[in-house]
């Protein structure tokens, strides 16, 4: 036997104001008790109170039944009162859980996510996997797709570079030959007259070297190094990778916001695009195995990038795209001294590289 | 608990003001800046957060003063104290725009009444103004009145605006009534409140009633506004001319100070 509850609530109905009187009333096992002047029926059983969730945030509960004068109501927000009802009323009745019929529900429901919801979460999803969502997309772009993207450019380019020919191109050309001999993509090597030390590579198979980078070179492998490092750029698609996850985060955002404007306008600056420091660690490590696989001594590499460090005081050009932190060192270091012996005791290449240097040595 | 009774009359027809008569002692707030006048021997003091006797402590008025806030409303109240010894003292609390100012005595339907967000203009002291959270997303979003609300306990006398014309509409138990989205100035908690789609896809489109009506179901009662605020707004910015600055706030054109005799005006809401 349950002890009854007594509890406060609002009721409305026949001899009440129309907003209600506050009336103190009485759960019990059979049904309420709510006796006052106004209402001399009050004593519904539950089988006769239909029982609702409502009110208007959906919190409240409440009780409606027929007595002799009309149909009475009873409201509570009062969570005892609305535990007590439920105790006593289990089984015996059942609730009523108000909602919109389904027409609008599905409206409403459809409107919610199609304007508010689904944007929300297609901005999280591209903000939290813009990289995999970029090389998805760059896996799906055909070589041949990339190298007429590199012909665009390297043709824009061409203009500003005073392209060198003679021993240092046929230097270039046949180390870039030798790393290069399996690729799908159709290499092409140039040397240009720039005093910066830099190499680039453009999507498609274009390398560009600087003779700054040559002079600064002293042996061939080190230029192969820099060679193996730049063919790696192109081999894993780090360009277009950064495009794709630079503009296409910003394409995914302005296609949300509906401001095209500002993408139209990116195109001339693509070429400034850096390469991520992952991209750099694996451009580093694949090309240490291309260099490795052709027989060529690794060591060449660790010995430019530190080169390098050691005038990082210098504004070189390579040096801001490369940053030559001691961490990617260290790791180059690891890679090389983790690699078998017989691969750190490759034969030189047969290359003067003292010519080769003196060919590009500015007229004095 | 103990509220202050007051006595009050309305003036006005389309641009009331309420004038509130306060015994000695007794107090009334408002909300800041909506003091119209009031007569000597009284005081006033700003408050943080409402100044029902709810909060306690500083973080309790934080708390006060931060729904405040949510609710779009000043940090502040003030409180309007008359210290006369003997006699009746006037306040005047005037209404912000065009509309009706009703008054409803919380003793008399429950102690709660819930409304929209800037529809409170003043109460007697201890009145507690609290903000109250739309659980239903679909009345959220479409309802007219947003996720927050306002929420007035207590059992003395509360005053409310909204624009157009006021209009109370008792519900009986069942008794349902559509209304359109956004002309809903409060509802007493029992009210269930819901969204339907508009019936036929024509009508939903060009009917000029949006896709959702607001509903309402007794028992209980609600409070209508024959002219939302946001919607008298809409119509006013549509006519103004658009040659030329000068217009939209303050609107005192040629005025030798300009943009300075606003802020010295006051009154800048």
């Amino acid at each position: 036997m349950k002890e009854p509850l007594r509890a406060k609530a609002q009721i409305f109905g026949p001899g009440f104001p129309p907003a209600g009187a506050q009336i103190e009333f009485e759960v019990g096992d059979s049904g309420l008790r709510v006796k006052t002047a106004e209402i001399n029926d009050g004593t519904p059983r539950w089988s006769a109170i239909n029982l609702a969730k409502s009110g208007w945030d959906g919190l409240q509960l409440r009780l409606e039944w027929k007595g002799a004068a009309g149909t009475y109501s009873l409201a509570t927000g009062d969570a005892e009162a609305i535990a007590a009802i439920r105790r006593f009323s289990a089984g015996k009745s059942e609730v009523n859980t108000a909602r919109p019929d389904a027409a609008t529900r599905a409206w409403s429901n459809s409107l919610i996510w199609g304007t508010v919801m689904f944007p929300l979460l297609l901005l999280v999803v591209i903000a939290w996997q813009h990289q995999r969502i970029a090389d998805w997309a760059v896996d799906l772009i055909p070589v041949e797709q990339e190298t007429k993207l590199g012909e665009i450019i390297f043709s824009q380019q061409k203009a500003n570079l005073k392209l060198v020919e003679g021993e240092s191109l046929a230097m270039v050309r046949d180390i870039g030959g030798k790393l290069t001999r399996d690729s799908r993509y159709k290499f092409q090597f140039f040397v240009t007259e720039d005093k910066a030390v830099n190499a680039y590579a453009m999507p498609g198979g274009y390398v560009v070297v600087h003779t700054g980078l040559l002079q600064l070179a002293d042996t061939a492998e080190e230029v192969a190094g820099v060679l193996a490092h730049e063919v790696q750029h192109v081999e894993q698609r780090h360009s277009l990778r950064g495009m794709a996850q630079s503009l296409g985060l910003y394409a995914g955002l302005s296609v949300l916001f509906g401001d095209l404007s500002g993408l139209a306008s990116l195109g001339g600056d693509l070429l400034k695009l850096k390469f991520s420091r992952d991209h750099e660690t694996e451009a580093d490590r694949e090309g240490l195995k291309s260099l490795v696989a052709q027989k060529i001594n690794p060591s060449g590499m660790r010995d430019f990038f530190g080169k390098m460090a050691a005038q990082s005081k210098l504004d070189l050009g390579f040096l801001s795209t490369h940053p030559a932190s001691d961490e990617r060192m260290a790791d180059m270091d690891r890679l090389i001294k983790a690699l078998p012996d017989e691969a750190q005791k490759a034969a030189p290449l047969a290359v003067d590289y003292a010519a080769v240097k003196a060919s590009i040595a500015p007229p004095k | 608990m103990a509220m202050d009774v007051i006595d009050y009359k309305v003036y006005g027809a389309e641009m009331q003001f309420v004038e509130v008569e306060l015994d000695p002692g007794e107090a009334a707030m408002g909300e800041a800046g909506s003091m119209f006048y009031m007569e000597a021997d009284i005081t006033m003091e700003t408050i943080f957060g409402d100044g029902s006797a709810k909060q306690t402590g500083f973080l309790g008025k934080l708390m006060g003063a931060g729904k405040r806030l949510l609710t779009g409303e000043s940090l502040f109240t003030t409180v309007y104290t008359s210290t006369a010894l003997e006699g009746k003292r006037k306040v005047a609390f005037a209404a912000p725009y065009p509309g009706k100012i009703i008054p409803i005595d919380l003793g008399k339907v429950g102690g709660t009444f819930i409304c929209q967000k800037d529809a409170f203009l003043c109460a007697a002291k201890g009145v507690s103004l609290g903000i109250a959270f739309q659980r239903k997303l679909g009345v959220g979003f479409f309802g007219g009145e947003g996720f927050i609300m306002q929420k007035l306990e207590g059992d003395g006398m509360a005053f409310l605006h909204a624009g157009g014309t006021m209009h109370r509409r008792d519900l009986k138990p069942g008794e349902v009534l559509r209304v359109d989205t956004g002309c809903l100035v409060g509802l007493q908690p029992s009210v269930e409140y819901d969204i339907q789609m508009v019936p036929g896809i024509k009508t939903a489109l060009f009917g000029g009633e949006g896709l959702f009506f607001a509903t309402l179901r007794g028992p209980g009662f609600v409070l209508l506004q024959s002219l939302p605020f946001a919607r008298l707004a809409s119509r006013i910015f549509a006519a103004a001319p658009t040659s030329k600055g000068g217009g939209g706030i303050g609107g005192e054109q040629g005025s030798i100070l300009g943009g300075l005799g606003s802020i010295l005006g006051g009154d800048n809401d």
